[in-house]
Parts: structure tokens; C-alpha cells; sequence
């Protein structure tokens, strides 16, 4: 067919050849090359937005559940926090601290055994705040 | 350490602790709580990414914050690395393969316009055509790397062009067709490209740079209003070629010219439209154009007109944005079309390419260059195919093959006639060797056309091609019939052989036997209607023949070229029309009359001397091409051609038949032949109208009737003939063995008796020469003896007496004279030597000035004793009483006698007889 089509090495990069055929043909073959990578690209986003929706349906609750979690944690610290500065108040010689602050640092760990652990320190400050009498009396 | 202090240490303690309970508590939920908020926010950003696509995400502006927050730098990576991974192989190879691609033809069809632009182009399509042409530049938007590469689109043979602009870009609709015109007009030779413009909407203004080219003929610019003409001239280039170039199995004019170069140019037809579709007639035919316009070399740009197109079309969209599309490359590729070229350069350019267009057209065209080497580097398996002149530089060829069979040449004298066949003869010649083509040459006219191509006295060459040249066939209509005989057994040994190998073509035949020769065969007959010139037997066997070879002729290769001063006298030729039509390369020379298609092609009335029309289509108008025929015949065209082709190979001259000229019959082949040994010895009287140049033959047997008798009035015709007659004898005899008795009976057949006598006595054979005072003693001696044999009383057995008796009738006075004792006359005695000599080895060979004398010699209504004549000088119907009806048509011809021989012939032949004047001795 066209003898214009000759194997001649153009750029360095590559040392294949084309194989002789309708350059037309070929044009269109490597053009494709794109379309398919798009296409393919494309594919796989779809595939992946898939997943992610997914997740973002399953975490959709998670999240509102971790909210409404927090929020019961910091109901109850505070809850805790008031009573002791109730009963802190007439320790004149005490002085209080602001609320503390979330420590992100801690080790992960079922979120009860924290919630148990501050009330059991409620407690041990609570047993701390009572006054023994002079003489027990029998 | 006091209790309250204990305490206070313990409060402060119990406090600390607690405050660290509730922090460790409220943190842990916290950061359950950012974390799982986090992937949230990633896998959000993510699919936002994703679902606009990588590509046009990082371009949107409301995204701008969220790419640039760090948080979501490694979702957005992830993407970016799937984005690479799936062009991979595009970005490692596409754009470069296609630029290699594109470039590869290193020529206007992709170089950038400073390589090019200016320069007219030089290509033919000997080396093949660009099968894509640079538009512009594409990308891929969607791609990781944008590498840019060239976008180009086929053209020419293999593609039309859409283009669909809007209002805004119909500039760049424009730009883009001046820009891929321009690099089509600048590859290829000046010519090679014509370009046509219909504008609905103006008449001049659509790619004005391309104006120059109008005055070379290279653009037609087509009225708005008149877009049926082009499409009619389009409709018209479309079918010409289809008849006359595309076939044989070419379906596509690509296809033809991979043997060579390109032989017909290409039509750009560029259409620029409104937006609305045509009227649905044009649209039809536009239609019907492009359907079969690519096979013919018609291609479309159609720009702004709707149409769906069945043939193979890229469409180039042009967007309001500046970008455009192409089905090239699909919708993923964004492409910029090429920007203009500098708008003074492009008329400078268009300039030259017209100024070199012109050259070429006003190099009148040679008859060296019809001729040019290489020489015989063509085949003729399916045609043979000659330019023989040109057309505005271009050439103008002539075909015959198995579509094209036999032409016809009609041109009044002085028309250019003969230098017409001598610029087809020397195209083919140069073109095709002698194994590929063969020539038979024959011209009946007065004066030597044809007889340059035999070899002559003063140039010993020949052409090589040419197997058989008859010159001077004036009257010899004879010699006509006999070619036609020769082609047409010729024919029919091609189609048995043809048989043999199971095939019906000679195209076929030379591939099924390629070891065999089976060239073409051409016969060209010049004023070939005196063929037909008399209502006589010759005229009836030449239709006949005429019309086999020019019905079969054409599967076997045989091809017939007959021209004529004035075709239309040949009755015989018109009223057959299974001839005529046979005839479908019809060539007509100023002035001729009735070898076109009349009365709607009258071509040849306004054409200029040295021009001839050249029609392949029986003479109808669309297949008329005119051509300017170079100068063939002056010295220095075709002489030098074919010394130069002689010197190639000169291994086989051809036959000559030369009409003016005596056969020698000292070199003829039939006489040096002859030798002692054959009982039967024979004579030969003449030469035989033939091709083969054979003699004409009488065996003379030992039976009655074998003797011989020429009848005429002229004594070198009658000298001759009996001259040759006994000269054949006395080679057939040893020296000794036979006896020559030359009676001459008038003075003015001496020297030729003589001169016999001569030659005879120089081969060692015995001969008298009686004069008539011997001629009766002669006679009465040998029929006594002829008497002797037949009764039985003879001695020796019968010796070959040969008599040759010039002017018989001039003794016959003499001869009547009775003997007074026999009571027997001369001419008894002559009739008894006539009648029982032959079986007696005893043959007179006489001659008799008239049809009554020699009747006279015979007994009274009895002619079986002269079994073989030669008469001259008398009228037919004279010799009815001694031979067939054909005899009827003879009358008296110069240098020609009539032959006929009752024991061999069913119809008489014209003879020559020999010049036996010169000695081989």
C-alpha cells in the first residue's frame, strides 16, 4: 500500500517500529491507546466512588453515634465536675481548676473502663472530702 | 504530719486523679469521635475527585482549598497515582508513535509551513501518497502528562473532510482548509492537484489566498448560484475515469498508479455552506459524488453543510472556546487547530506553484519525451498503454486491451496521420519489448510510410518489434486478406493453447505458461479501405476475417489499429456493425469525418493541426481527450529511436512485403530449396501474396495435363514465369538427366532464352535453342518419340524433355502446315506432345499471346492438357472456359499474374513473377 509508511527509528525512546500497514488505521489504533486509558481510569473511579460511598453510608451512623457518646461523656464529666466544685467550695484552702480539657493522647481503650475510671475517681475524691470525727465513738 | 494536712494531700490527690480521669475519658472519646469525622471528610474529598474526574477537579476553583489542604493530600495522591497508572502505555508511547506517524512523510504534509511554504512540491506518486495530513495539535485533558502531538486526517484517496464550525470559528473553518490545501498544493507536482470552491454565499472572497492558482487552471471558483455545474463536472471527471482508466480490475485510481506514477490529478472539491442543508437534488449528487469520487481521485471538504456521507469522511468540529474535535481522535482529545499561515506568503506561494504549473504546460512535449528510458521495463499481460501526446504538459495516452481492443484513425490526408502512428509506434515500441509486443505494419497507400521500420539501403535497421512491414500494397489487395488470415490463425493457435491450459484470456495464458512467449499482438493497416475498395471476393474474405479477429481477437491479445483517409466511403465497414463496435478507441485527426460519435461530438471540425482527439468511449463526447502529437517523423525522432532499440536486439528482422519490388528468385527460400531427387519434380511459377513470401508451386507429376501455360501479351511477364519454371528444373535435376529444349519463336524473347539457356548449360544440363525454323522438326521428333513410349516400340525408357516454347502462336502458321506423306500437322504434333507427353516425362512449358491462341494449340474444346496457367494481360471472362468462375473478376494488373492450377486450386491466385535477371552463379 503507501510506500510513505517506511520503518524509520524517529526519537530515541523507543526502538519499535510500526508494522506496516494503513497509517490511517494506526493513527486511529494509538489514539485509542487514550480513549481506553480514560476510559479505564474512569472505570475505576467509578469502582472506587462505589466503595466510598459505601463507607460513608456505614460511617454516617458511626458518626452520629460517636456524637451522641461524646456527648454523654461530657454530660457526665460535668455532671462530676459540678458536684466536686459543690463540694470543693468549702475547702477554703483549695483552689479549683477550669474543666479539663480532652486528652487525645490516651490509650485506646473501650470507652467504659474510661467512664468507670472517672467515676471511681469521683468516688476516691468524694471519700477524700469527708470529715472524720475526733473520737469514733463506739 | 498533721491529719489535716493528710487530708489536704489527699483531696489534692484524689483531685488530680479525677481530673485526669475525666480528661482521659472525654479525650478518648474525642478522638474516636476526629478520627472516624476525618476518613469521612477524605472519603468525601475522594469521591467529589473522583466523580468529576482527577482532571477537571484540580481546575475547579471551588475545590482550590480542599486540594490544597494537607489532610487530604494523600487521597488526593492515591488518585493522581490510579490517574498515571491507567495511562501508563499512552504516556509512554502515544504521543511519540503518533508523531512519528504523521512525520514520517517528512514532507508538506506535516513539516511546519517554514519548510515548505513557497516551494512548489515535486511529487508524482511513484512513492506513494501521505495518507495523513497535519491539522493542529492535540492533547488529552484527562491524561497525567499533557504531551502535545500532531493531529492529521486523510485525504486524497482515502477520506473526504466534514468540517462544522459556528459562527464564531467559521475563520478557523477557513483557516484550517487553506492550510491543509495549501500542504496537499505544495507535495505534489504543480497540476497533480486542481482544487474547485462553491460558496453559497459568495462568489469570490473564500480562501483568497489561493487566487493566483486560478491562471494555471489549478482553482475554479463556481458560482453560488450554478453549484449543479460542478457537481455535473465532478459527476463527469468521476465516470471518464471509469471508463477509461479504471479497469481490468483497478478498482481505484490508487491502485492503478502503484505501477507508476499517478495518471490522473486529484479534485479537491471544497464546499462551504450556510449551516442548512441543499436542495435535495444537489444533495443527491453530492451524495452520488462522494460515494464514488474517492476511487476516481475526487475528494470533498465539505464545510457548514449538513449531509450524511456512505463513504469513508472525518469530521472536524470546531468549538466557540477556540478548541476543537475531530473523529480522528475522538472526544478525550482536545485539538488546536494550526494557526494561519502568514498571509503574504500564502499567494506568493500559490504564484509559484501556477508559475511551475505553466512551465510545464508550455514545454510543448516531444516525441522524446514519449520515448524516455528506461526502455521495456512494461508488461502487457492486461494491455499495452502508450502516451502519444500531451494535454496542457500532461500526457495523453492510448490503451488497448481486452476493455479497449482495436482503434479506428480517421484524418484526411495531411491531417497528421502517419505522424500520428509513428508517435504511437515509437511510444509503444520504447515502452514494451519485442517479447511483450509484436507489429504488424501494413499501408496500402502510394509512397513509403511504413517502410522505415524494415531495414533499407541507406538505414540497416529495424524495428525490432516488427515481425511482419508491407509497403507499397497498393493493389495488392491481396496481401491485406492475407494478414488477416495470418492474425486470425494466429488467434486461433492462442486460443488452443489458451484450451490447453484450462484458461479463456491471454492474460491468464501467460500466467498459467510464463515460460511461453505470448506477446501482444498490434496490426496496424493504413488506408485500410482500399481493402474494401471493389465488390469482389477479396473484399467479402477481408470482411470475414475483418470481422473474426476484431470479435475474437481481443480475449487472445490482438489488437487491430486501422486508419483511414476517409472512413466514411467503407460501406462494407458500416454495415457491419459487429465490426464496428469492436472499434471502441476511436482517434480523429483535424478535420475527419464520422470516426467520432456524430453528430454530437464534432471535436475533430475546430481542432488545430498537430492535435488529434483521443476517444476510448466508441466516440461519444465525455471521452474526448485532446492532445498535441509531437513531431515523430522528422530525422532525429524516430530514426534515432529505433537505432537505439535496433542496437538493443536485432536478432529477428521482419518479413517485407514490398509491393513495387520483383521477388528475386535466386533468393528465395522455395528455390534454394530445391534439389535433385524427387521423381516429381516442381516448378514454381511466382510468388504467392502471402505473408510468408512462398512460391506458388506445381508438381509436375507423370500424368496427363502437367504442363504449363502463360498467357499474355508481355514477354518479360511471360519470360519470367517460364524463365523461374525451368530454372526450378534444373536444379531438381543432375547434371545429364534431363534435356532442355528452348524454343524461342520471336525475336524479342532471345535474350531471354538466352540468359535460360545460359544458366541451364552453367548447371551441367543439356539444352538446344531452337529458333522457329527448328520448332517443327522439334516437335514432330518428339511426338514420334512420345509415340515410340506410348506403343511400346521405344529403346530406353522415358527421359525427363522439358520444352519451353516462347510465343507458341507465332508458329502457328508454320506449324498448320501439313507434312504430305503424314498427313500430320505441326500442331497435331504439338497436341500430341501436349497430350501424352506428361506421362512421358515430356511437359511443355509454353507460352500463348492470347487466350484464343493458345485454344487454338489445343484440340477443339478440350483444355485439360494445359492442367496449370498463368495468364496477364487478359480479361477474366477470357478464361472461363479454363478455370472457375472466379477468373471472372481478373483483369489485367501490372508486375501480377493470375495462377491457377486445376488439380490443386478451387479458386485462382494472383501471382508476381520473379526477376530472374540476376545471377547467383
Amino acid at each position: 500500500m503507501s510506500a510513505v509508511l517506511r520503518l524509520v527509528d524517529w526519537s530515541d525512546e523507543s526502538d519499535v517500529p510500526e508494522p506496516a500497514g494503513s497509517a490511517i488505521e494506526r493513527y486511529k489504533e494509538i489514539v485509542a491507546t487514550a480513549t481506553e486509558a480514560h476510559a479505564r481510569m474512569r472505570a475505576h473511579d467509578a469502582a472506587r466512588n462505589a466503595e466510598l460511598s459505601a463507607r460513608i453510608g456505614q460511617t454516617q451512623e458511626r458518626v452520629a453515634e460517636i456524637s451522641e457518646r461524646e456527648q454523654m461523656v461530657r454530660f457526665g464529666a460535668e455532671l462530676h465536675w459540678e458536684a466536686a466544685k459543690k463540694q470543693l467550695w468549702n475547702e477554703t484552702w483549695f483552689r479549683m481548676t477550669v474543666f479539663p480539657k480532652p486528652d487525645e493522647s490516651v490509650p485506646p481503650r473501650p470507652q467504659g473502663e474510661y467512664n468507670a475510671a472517672m467515676d471511681a475517681a469521683y468516688d476516691v475524691l468524694e471519700a477524700s472530702l469527708q470529715k472524720k470525727p475526733l473520737l469514733r465513738r463506739r | 504530719m498533721s491529719r489535716r494536712d493528710d487530708r489536704r494531700k489527699k483531696v489534692e490527690e484524689a483531685f488530680a486523679e479525677f481530673r485526669v480521669a475525666v480528661s482521659a475519658a472525654l479525650g478518648a472519646v474525642s478522638r474516636e469521635h476526629r478520627l472516624l469525622a476525618e476518613e469521612r471528610a477524605q472519603d468525601m474529598f475522594e469521591l467529589i475527585v473522583r466523580g468529576e474526574g482527577v482532571d477537571k477537579a484540580l481546575n475547579d476553583p471551588v475545590l482550590q482549598p480542599a486540594l490544597q489542604n494537607p489532610r487530604f493530600r494523600e487521597r488526593l495522591l492515591g488518585v493522581l497515582r490510579d490517574r498515571e497508572h491507567a495511562f501508563r502505555e499512552w504516556t509512554d508511547n502515544g504521543p511519540s508513535r503518533l508523531a512519528r506517524l504523521v512525520e514520517v512523510a517528512n514532507s508538506p504534509a506535516s513539516l511546519p509551513h517554514e519548510d515548505w511554504l513557497g516551494k512548489p512540491g515535486h511529487h508524482d506518486g511513484s512513492e506513494g501518497v501521505p495518507e495523513l495530513w497535519r491539522v493542529g495539535t492535540g492533547v488529552v485533558p484527562s491524561a497525567p502528562e499533557q504531551q502535545p502531538f500532531p493531529v492529521a486526517v486523510p485525504l486524497l484517496d482515502h477520506s473526504h473532510l466534514h468540517v462544522m464550525s459556528t459562527v464564531d470559528t467559521r475563520s478557523t473553518a477557513d483557516t484550517l482548509v487553506e492550510n491543509l490545501l495549501l500542504r496537499v498544493l505544495s507535495h505534489f507536482q504543480p497540476g497533480l492537484v486542481h482544487v474547485h470552491v462553491w460558496d453559497v454565499n459568495q462568489l469570490t472572497g473564500s480562501l483568497p489566498g489561493l487566487y493566483p492558482l486560478t491562471r494555471a487552471g489549478l482553482l475554479t471558483v463556481h458560482d453560488p448560484s450554478r453549484l449543479q455545474e460542478m457537481l455535473d463536472e465532478l459527476s463527469d471527471h468521476i465516470r471518464r475515469v471509469h471508463t477509461k482508466v479504471l479497469v481490468d480490475g483497478h478498482l481505484t485510481l490508487h491502485s492503478v498508479s502503484n505501477e507508476g506514477r499517478r495518471t490522473e490529478p486529484w479534485h479537491v472539491a471544497v464546499l462551504f455552506g450556510n449551516r442548512q442543508p441543499l436542495r435535495e437534488e444537489h444533495q443527491q449528487q453530492l451524495q452520488r459524488v462522494a460515494r464514488n469520487g474517492l476511487a476516481s481521485g475526487v475528494q470533498l471538504f465539505i464545510v457548514d453543510i449538513p449531509i450524511t456521507v456512505n463513504s469513508p469522511v472525518e469530521t472536524i468540529r470546531l468549538h466557540d472556546n477556540g478548541t476543537a474535535a475531530c473523529t480522528m481522535t475522538g472526544k478525550h482529545v482536545t485539538v488546536t487547530i494550526d494557526p494561519a499561515l502568514p498571509r503574504a506568503k500564502v499567494p506568493r506561494a500559490c504564484a509559484a506553484i501556477a508559475e511551475k504549473r505553466e512551465e510545464r504546460r508550455n514545454r510543448m512535449g516531444a516525441f522524446a519525451d514519449l520515448t524516455r528510458e528506461p526502455h521495456w521495463t512494461e508488461n502487457a499481460a492486461t494491455c499495452v498503454l502508450a502516451p502519444v501526446g500531451f494535454d496542457d504538459g500532461e500526457p495523453v495516452c492510448v490503451r488497448l486491451g481486452d476493455t479497449s481492443p482495436h482503434a479506428l484513425i480517421g484524418g484526411p490526408s495531411g491531417s497528421g496521420k502517419t505522424n500520428f502512428l509513428y508517435a504511437m509506434l515509437g511510444s509503444l515500441a520504447a515502452r514494451y519489448s519485442p517479447d511483450e509486443l509484436e507489429l504488424y505494419l501494413l499501408d496500402f497507400k502510394e509512397g513509403v510510410s511504413f517502410a522505415q521500420f524494415a531495414p533499407g539501403l541507406k538505414d540497416k535497421s529495424w524495428l525490432p518489434h516488427a515481425r511482419l512491414v508491407g509497403v507499397n500494397v497498393n493493389t495488392d489487395r491481396e496481401f491485406g486478406v492475407a494478414l488477416l488470415k495470418f492474425l486470425a490463425d494466429e488467434m486461433r493457435r492462442r486460443a488452443d493453447a489458451a484450451k490447453r491450459h484450462e484458461v479463456t484470456k491471454l492474460e491468464q495464458l501467460r500466467e498459467e505458461d510464463p515460460e511461453g512467449r505470448w506477446p501482444r499482438i498490434v496490426a496496424v493497416i493504413d488506408e485500410f479501405q482500399y481493402l474494401f475498395g471493389e465488390r469482389d471476393q477479396v473484399t467479402a474474405q477481408a470482411t470475414q476475417l475483418l470481422e473474426d479477429v476484431a470479435r475474437r481477437g481481443r480475449s487472445q491479445g490482438i489488437h487491430l489499429v486501422l486508419s483511414s483517409q476517409d472512413v466514411a466511403g467503407i460501406e462494407g465497414f458500416w454495415g457491419k456493425s459487429a465490426i464496428f463496435e469492436q472499434f471502441t478507441v476511436r482517434i480523429a485527426l483535424p478535420k475527419a469525418r464520422r470516426v467520432l460519435a456524430e453528430p454530437g461530438n464534432d471535436a475533430a471540425v475546430e481542432l488545430p493541426r498537430w492535435h488529434a482527439v483521443i476517444n476510448h468511449d466508441s466516440g461519444v463526447k465525455p471521452g474526448n481527450e485532446i492532445a498535441r502529437i509531437p513531431d515523430s517523423t522528422t530525422k532525429g525522432t524516430f530514426d534515432l529511436l529505433q537505432n537505439v532499440l535496433w542496437n538493443r536486439d536485432h536478432s529477428k528482422p521482419p518479413s517485407l512485403f514490398d509491393g513495387s519490388r520483383t521477388p528475386l528468385l535466386d533468393e528465395l527460400p522455395d528455390f534454394l530449396d530445391l534439389g535433385p531427387g524427387d521423381p516429381n519434380p516442381t516448378i514454381l511459377l511466382g510468388q504467392v501474396i502471402d505473408v510468408a513470401g512462398s512460391a506458388a508451386k506445381v508438381r509436375l507429376a507423370r500424368t496427363p495435363g502437367r504442363n504449363i501455360a502463360v498467357i499474355g501479351s508481355v514477354v518479360e511477364d511471360a519470360a519470367a514465369v517460364l524463365g523461374g519454371a525451368a530454372a526450378s528444373l534444373g536444379r531438381q535435376h543432375e547434371p545429364g538427366e534431363a534435356t532442355f529444349s528452348l524454343c524461342c519463336l520471336v525475336d524479342e524473347a532471345l535474350p531471354n532464352a538466352r540468359h535460360l539457356e545460359k544458366r541451364l548449360v552453367a548447371a551441367g544440363h543439356t539444352v538446344n535453342l531452337i529458333r522457329v525454323d527448328g520448332v517443327r522438326e522439334l516437335l514432330d521428333d518428339t511426338a514420334r518419340q512420345i509415340n515410340s513410349f506410348i506403343t511400346g516400340t521405344a529403346e530406353t525408357p522415358p527421359k525427363p524433355h522439358y520444352l519451353v516454347l516462347y510465343a507458341v502462336d507465332a508458329a502457328h502458321t508454320l506449324l498448320e502446315q501439313k507434312d504430305p506423306t503424314t498427313r500430320a500437322s505441326g500442331v497435331d504434333s504439338l497436341r500430341t506432345v501436349l497430350k501424352h507427353g506428361p506421362e512421358n516425362r515430356t511437359h511443355v512449358l509454353g507460352w500463348w499471346r492470347g487466350v484464343q491462341r493458345l485454344k487454338s494449340s489445343l484440340s477443339p474444346g478440350v483444355y485439360d492438357d494445359i492442367g496449370a496457367w498463368v495468364a496477364f494481360d487478359v480479361q477474366g471472362k477470357e478464361l472461363l472456359s479454363l478455370g472457375p468462375e472466379q477468373v471472372m473478376a481478373w483483369s489485367p494488373r501490372p508486375q501480377r499474374g493470375l495462377f491457377f492450377d486445376r488439380f490443386e486450386h478451387s479458386r485462382p491466385q494472383v501471382v508476381i513473377p520473379f526477376d530472374t535477371r540476376e545471377e547467383v552463379l
